[in-house]
């Protein structure tokens, strides 16, 4: 079979996350950059449906600015196949939306056929948890969000979900979409070999607007705000201080 | 990288390079010695900081494609070794030949002379390191009888059929990832008689090998492959 995986370049997760003075945004000036972890799952699990056999070929396809080719050879290296990069200058913490992302996929869907299409279940800059869902939807094809487990057989995906209270298992025709949680797998490291080989691979570049499709955000981003500074404690003397103050405080 | 040298035919019997000292500790500073198959090769291993590194501009040296022993020259090792009488005696070419693994296995198996191509001059300097460790002599030191060993640096991709078919035998492991020279090799190839290709599954590897071409497939799960083939695209 043939497998998407979709990956997004975000900021580092490591990295201390500053608001612009504007309010405006997260200030993506000279911060680091990486592949959001979500997608890195979700690439070491294409890749391992390739290791065994029940894949042939990994795809892997990010939507993003010329700097986002960086992250498609991090899943070039990780043992993709080949990519397809879709080039915008939109903002892809904000202006890029789920919505538009999803239409891309199934666009690129279209003319590739792929069995599967394995995604992170969210990023970690607009935290939607979106892409996945709304590309099942567009494709009306069968999703499994939340993965812990896959495994392919014949043309059966049985995927374990992470759901409130426990795990649910359930089986998929295809084509599927499965979002990836964090349990799903370990992502391997990209080593110097495969770093050298990986930057031989195929990338396709696409202009976002050679898809014909309207990638404008429906959700509009009034303020971005810092979360608020934690107030400083005060150091009691007594029991009956403590007492005294939770009581001023109403929690007693 | 590729630089002019006097060697131009097929029938050079000794390297178109001097390895120096100082190159010989440069491969050995950042390599290991390791086995593969039963050859030992000094190469960037897992123990090695180099393997490490994500940024190909911090290394002391090009992109070091000779310090690896790739999926497909992994296969291709294996497969000379398993069958000697195909190398016995025989005038072999080795295409970008990288650590030298393939060549040294056909060194090993009794080939009378073997040409280990590559356009990397460090390729050269790792060859020179790897024989040693092998027991093995380059050049003219060669007893009478023993397979003479040489390296040419020079590329000779797109050299055409009348220069591939110099050669009794032409190896060519894990070298059909590339856009430029993956097609070109194919093309040089295609009807030579003694080609022997390993490969794991690259862009540019023929989807398509027939039964009788096929020689061989080892189970390798990793890198996204799932197995490495040795085929050879005409009947002997």
């Amino acid at each position: 079979m043939k497998v998407f995986v979709a990956v997004k370049r975000t900021l580092d997760y490591a990295v201390k996350v500053r608001v612009k003075a504007d309010k405006s945004a997260v200030d993506l000036a000279n911060v680091k950059m990486s592949m959001n972890p979500f997608c890195e799952i979700a690439c070491e699990e294409a890749v391992r449906l390739k290791e065994k056999k029940v894949a042939k070929e990994v795809i892997a396809v990010t939507v993003g600015p010329k700097a986002a080719q960086e992250t498609l050879r991090t899943a070039l290296a990780m043992g993709a196949d080949r990519g397809i990069h879709v080039v915008t200058d939109m903002r892809h913490d904000t202006e890029l939306q789920p919505l538009a992302v999803a239409k891309v996929l199934q666009a690129l869907g279209a003319k590739e056929s792929p069995d599967m299409y394995i995604l992170g279940k969210q990023s970690i800059d607009g935290d939607n948890n979106q892409t996945g869902q709304m590309l099942a939807g567009l494709m009306d094809a069968p999703i499994a969000a939340f993965a812990s487990e896959v495994s392919v057989d014949g043309d059966k995906v049985h995927v374990t979900r992470e759901i409130d209270g426990g795990l649910q298992k359930i089986d998929l025709g295809l084509p599927a979409v499965v979002t990836a949680d964090l349990r799903l797998n370990e992502p391997r490291y990209a080593t110097l070999p495969n770093i050298m080989k990986a930057k031989k691979k195929k990338i396709e570049e696409i202009k976002a607007e050679d898809l014909g499709l309207s990638l404008e955000p429906h959700v509009q981003y009034t303020s971005v705000e810092d979360p608020p500074v934690r107030q400083a404690g005060i150091k009691v003397e007594s029991v009956d201080e403590v007492i005294s103050k939770l009581k001023e405080t109403g929690v007693l | 990288m590729q630089t002019t040298t006097p060697a131009t035919s097929g029938a050079a019997t000794s390297s178109n390079l001097v390895v120096t000292a100082e190159e010989r500790a440069l491969v050995r500073e950042h390599t290991a010695k390791t086995d593969v198959h039963g050859v030992r090769l000094r190469l960037i291993t897992a123990d090695c900081p180099l393997y490490h590194e994500t940024d190909e501009s911090a290394l002391p040296f090009e992109a070091p494609w000779w310090a690896f022993c790739w999926p497909g020259g992994l296969a291709l090792t294996r497969f000379v070794l398993e069958n000697p009488e195909l190398f016995k005696g025989k005038r072999v070419l080795d295409v970008g030949s990288g650590c030298g693994s393939v060549s040294l296995a056909c060194a090993l198996v009794g080939a009378r002379e073997i040409v280990a191509n590559d356009v990397d001059r460090l390729a050269g300097v790792a060859l020179a390191e790897n024989a040693e460790l092998n027991g093995l002599k380059m050049d003219g030191e060669s007893a009478e009888g023993e397979p003479k060993l040489s390296f040419l640096q020079e590329n000779r991709i797109g050299a055409g059929k009348a220069y591939f078919d110099a050669f009794d035998v032409v190896v060519v492991g894990d070298m059909l990832y590339d856009a430029d020279f993956s097609p070109t090799l194919l093309q040089d190839l295609a009807h030579h008689r003694g080609v022997y290709f390993g490969d794991p599954g690259r862009t540019y590897c023929p989807q398509e090998v027939s039964e009788d071409n096929l020689l061989a497939s080892y189970d390798h799960h990793e890198d996204g492959f799932s197995a490495i083939r040795v085929f050879r695209l005409t009947a002997a």
